[in-house]
């Protein structure tokens, strides 16, 4: 395991702890309003973040395989 | 983001978090999708009202969608089912964790990306609180046809370059065809049940069904 798959999966487990936050506690602890611009900001940024770490660690598999 | 695209992100996400296992990726690829397992309500009511989808959808699948899988409760069941199949002993805890994990990201998916029309239910059965977004994209809007046709074709990839792919989640042996047909390589003698072929196609084709459906059958959305 290099060094950046160390950095991406770091990055990836505080997406996912994030999303977790958002999903379950933000609703009951912030505001059951999921229209206000602050979670829609954190949602998306969240989301894009979880994505993107998990297609980096993906290509860095197929680039380590190839 | 739709039933397919659920499967693929949570196996990417199994391999992502580097499970060494295909029988594990498989257990963490499918809690990923398990919250749509209220659908077979919905099959079932459509049989019961003898296929008059109209009354299914709105006694039973209006009612019943997410609210008793899209919940901590239903995250915590997963987590128990994939501890008790997880390949080894030593793997249970971290292979019960992602799948608990990728169970609760469809939730969060499904508030970013599932549109604004069907809530989840953070902490059903203590509280009632749905949960969705009005700015929530819908299932047949760009973003979610980008994700999926980018896992589709990370699947290919997969199987060309690193020899196995998603679709291990339906078995050894169909990932071993796919990865023969991506790697172009000659087939082995007597490797393959004529059966296997059939379940494959019927899988291709339960798969189109499961994008397509939601869209009202059409692509565009």
């Amino acid at each position: 395991v290099t060094e950046l798959t160390r950095v991406l999966r770091w990055i990836l487990a505080v997406a996912a702890a994030f999303a977790c936050l958002l999903t379950f506690v933000w609703p009951f602890a912030v505001s059951p309003d999921p229209a206000d611009a602050t979670f829609r900001t954190l949602a998306i940024g969240t989301f894009v973040a979880l994505l993107a770490s998990i297609a980096a660690l993906a290509f860095l598999r197929l680039r380590r395989a190839a | 983001v739709q039933g397919p695209s659920h499967l693929l992100v949570s196996w990417y996400f199994a391999d992502a978090a580097g499970v060494p296992t295909a029988r594990d990726r498989r257990i963490v690829a499918w809690a990923g999708l398990a919250p749509d397992i209220d659908v077979v309500a919905y099959i079932a009511a459509i049989l019961y009202y003898r296929l008059d989808q109209n009354l299914a959808f709105e006694n039973v699948w209006r009612v019943i969608h997410h609210k008793y899988t899209h919940g901590l409760a239903f995250v915590a069941v997963t987590g128990v089912v994939a501890w008790a199949l997880a390949s080894t002993s030593a793997a249970r805890m971290r292979v019960a964790l992602l799948a608990m994990a990728a169970s609760a990201l469809h939730m969060f998916c499904d508030v970013v990306a599932g549109g604004p029309t069907w809530p989840i239910y953070p902490a059903w059965p203590v509280s009632d609180l749905g949960f969705s977004a009005s700015w929530s994209w819908t299932i047949g809007e760009w973003p979610n046809m980008v994700i999926l046709f980018v896992c589709l074709a990370g699947m290919f990839a997969y199987a060309k370059f690193a020899a196995r792919s998603p679709l291990e989640c339906f078995g050894d042996r169909a990932d071993a065809w796919f990865v023969r047909i991506a790697t172009q390589a000659p087939r082995p003698a007597g490797s393959e049940r004529s059966s296997l072929r059939w379940i494959i196609w019927a899988a291709v084709i339960l798969g189109a069904i499961a994008i397509l459906a939601p869209l009202g059958f059409k692509p565009a959305g």
